[in-house]
Parts: structure tokens; C-alpha cells; sequence
């Protein structure tokens, strides 16, 4: 049985199975995240006039020129990086460093940090830098984790 | 008693060798050692060259890219932040691999790649042109 194993041509053959079983793992999740992104994608597009834009406006879209081209970009379904637009009563609005604009939920399990400190709703304020860690919900909108506000 | 083979071979001339036989082969052996090292240089530079050349001309969008890329806030909250990270890590775990440039990832590694061999393949022609193989003798 030693020999068998030691044996160049099982060696070879295990190095060549072992190579593809990893390739094949690496394309499935990237497979499985890509299709996760794009989910969220259809959802937040399909859901922008009721999350994002005010009541009762028209919707071109969101960033479409007037010929309503698709936008090029998938905004994070796991998080946001960029400053407030707007805050309510449990959402914010957070415009991402791509200029994709995303809806955030902020939930009774959402963390709020400041530096060092733990924060409020009060302290989330329009024009702040702010990170968030969330997951995607079926409206389209972000369920939030962490919501960390650095102090410039 | 002869074998047929010793008595085919009786009739045939005493094979001779040429006196620079030897010489001949190395010659051989060393050109086409130096082939098969100007045909790696070569792919290698032309990796360079098309690598750099495409930098050249997108490095605006890249740059512009690379500094909006969200896996770095991401890195920064697994350092703020770990407790939370840890709780959901899950969420944190597929933000970063939503958010990772693999593509600016591969061409970093290719050109580095393409670099690195183009080097060594330079510094083994420039070795083998003033350094040729030497045949050791062989003593029995």
C-alpha cells in the first residue's frame, strides 16, 4: 500500500484532483457571492422610488442620464461606506464612495460607535462619514450591524 | 559463435567518428538553450510591456477605483470594531469578498510575475552568452 501511494503517477494524479476540487470550491463562491450582489442589486433597484426618493417624485432612476441607462455599478450588499444624506426615524440614507445611494435599517441589534464610545440615533447626522456592516434585506435595503463613526 | 548480428556488422566499414563531434553537439545543445532562453525573455518582456502599457493608459480609472474600494473600510472596522466583526461574521466575512479587486489583484500578481521572469531571464542569457556549458570528462 506504501508503494501504491508513493507511486508518481497517484501522486500526480492526487496533486491534479486536489488543484481542481480547489478551483471548483474558489468559482462556486465566488459564483454564490456574485449571485447574492446582484440579488440585492434587483432588489435595491426595484425598490429605489419606495426607499430612496421622496414621496410623491418621479423616477428617472437612480443616477440615469434622461435615457435611462442601467447603472454600471453593484452596490455592497454587506455594507456601506460613505457620509449620511439623510436620517428618519430608523433609517439613514447613505450615499457609498461609488455615488451608489443605499437605504439602512437601523434595528434594535444595531451597534452604534463613536471612537471609543457608543453612540445614538441622535448622533447620526447629515453630511457624517460613517461605515456600516449589515446584510441585505428583501426590499433592498440594509439591515444594520455596526454603525462606526470616526471623528475627524 | 557469431551471433547474426556480429555477422551483419562484419560486413559493414568501421564506423568513424568526426573529431570535433563533441564540440558540435555542446555547440548544438548551447544554441538551442540560448533559444529557448531569448523565447522566455521574449514572452515575458512582451507581459511587461502589455501590463505596463495598459496601466499607462487606464491609470486614472484605476486610481480612482482603487482609492474608492470598499475593502478598506471594511479592514479598518476589523480593527475598530472586532467584537462586532467576530458576532457577524458572516456579513463581514461576504462584504469582504464582495468588495475585494480580484481583477486589479490578478493584474498585480501578472505583472509582477512578468518582471520577475523577465529579469531572471535576462541575467541567465547575459550568463549563458559569456559563460558557456562546459563538458566535465567523464573518468572511468
Amino acid at each position: 500500500m506504501p508503494q501504491f501511494i508513493h507511486s508518481r503517477i497517484i501522486i500526480i494524479a492526487l496533486a491534479t484532483l486536489a488543484t481542481l476540487a480547489i478551483l471548483a470550491g474558489v468559482f462556486q463562491l465566488g459564483v454564490s457571492v456574485g449571485e447574492r450582489k446582484s440579488r440585492h442589486f434587483t432588489r435595491w433597484f426595484e425598490n429605489y422610488d419606495r426607499n430612496l426618493m421622496p414621496p410623491g417624485s418621479r423616477r428617472p432612476g437612480p443616477n440615469m442620464p434622461p435615457g435611462g441607462m442601467p447603472m454600471p455599478m453593484l452596490p455592497n450588499a454587506h455594507g456601506v461606506f460613505g457620509k449620511i444624506l439623510s436620517v428618519s426615524d430608523n433609517s439613514l440614507i447613505i450615499q457609498g464612495k461609488d455615488n451608489v445611494e443605499q437605504n439602512v435599517i437601523i434595528t434594535s441589534s444595531t451597534a452604534i460607535r463613536i471612537d471609543r464610545g457608543v453612540g445614538t440615533i441622535q448622533d447620526l447626522k447629515p453630511e457624517t462619514e460613517v461605515s456600516v456592516l449589515g446584510a441585505p434585506n428583501e426590499q433592498g435595503q440594509i439591515q444594520a450591524r455596526l454603525i462606526r463613526l470616526f471623528n475627524k | 559463435m557469431e551471433t547474426l548480428e556480429q555477422k551483419i556488422l562484419a560486413h559493414l566499414p568501421e564506423p568513424k567518428m568526426p573529431a570535433d563531434l563533441g564540440n558540435r553537439i555542446m555547440a548544438r545543445v548551447e544554441r538551442s538553450r540560448l533559444r529557448a532562453l531569448y523565447l522566455r525573455l521574449a514572452l515575458s518582456s512582451a507581459g511587461c510591456v502589455a501590463g505596463f502599457a495598459y496601466l499607462g493608459a487606464e491609470w486614472r480609472a484605476l486610481w480612482s477605483a482603487a482609492s474608492q474600494l470598499p475593502i478598506f473600510g471594511f479592514l479598518r472596522l476589523a480593527f475598530s470594531d472586532p467584537d462586532i466583526m467576530f458576532a457577524n461574521f458572516q456579513e463581514y466575512f461576504l462584504g469582504l469578498i464582495e468588495s475585494t479587486p480580484f481583477g486589479l489583484i490578478a493584474l498585480g500578481f501578472g505583472l509582477t510575475f512578468c518582471l520577475i521572469c523577465a529579469v531572471e531571464f535576462l541575467s541567465a542569457a547575459r550568463r549563458a552568452r559569456h559563460a558557456p556549458l562546459i563538458i566535465h570528462p567523464v573518468i572511468s
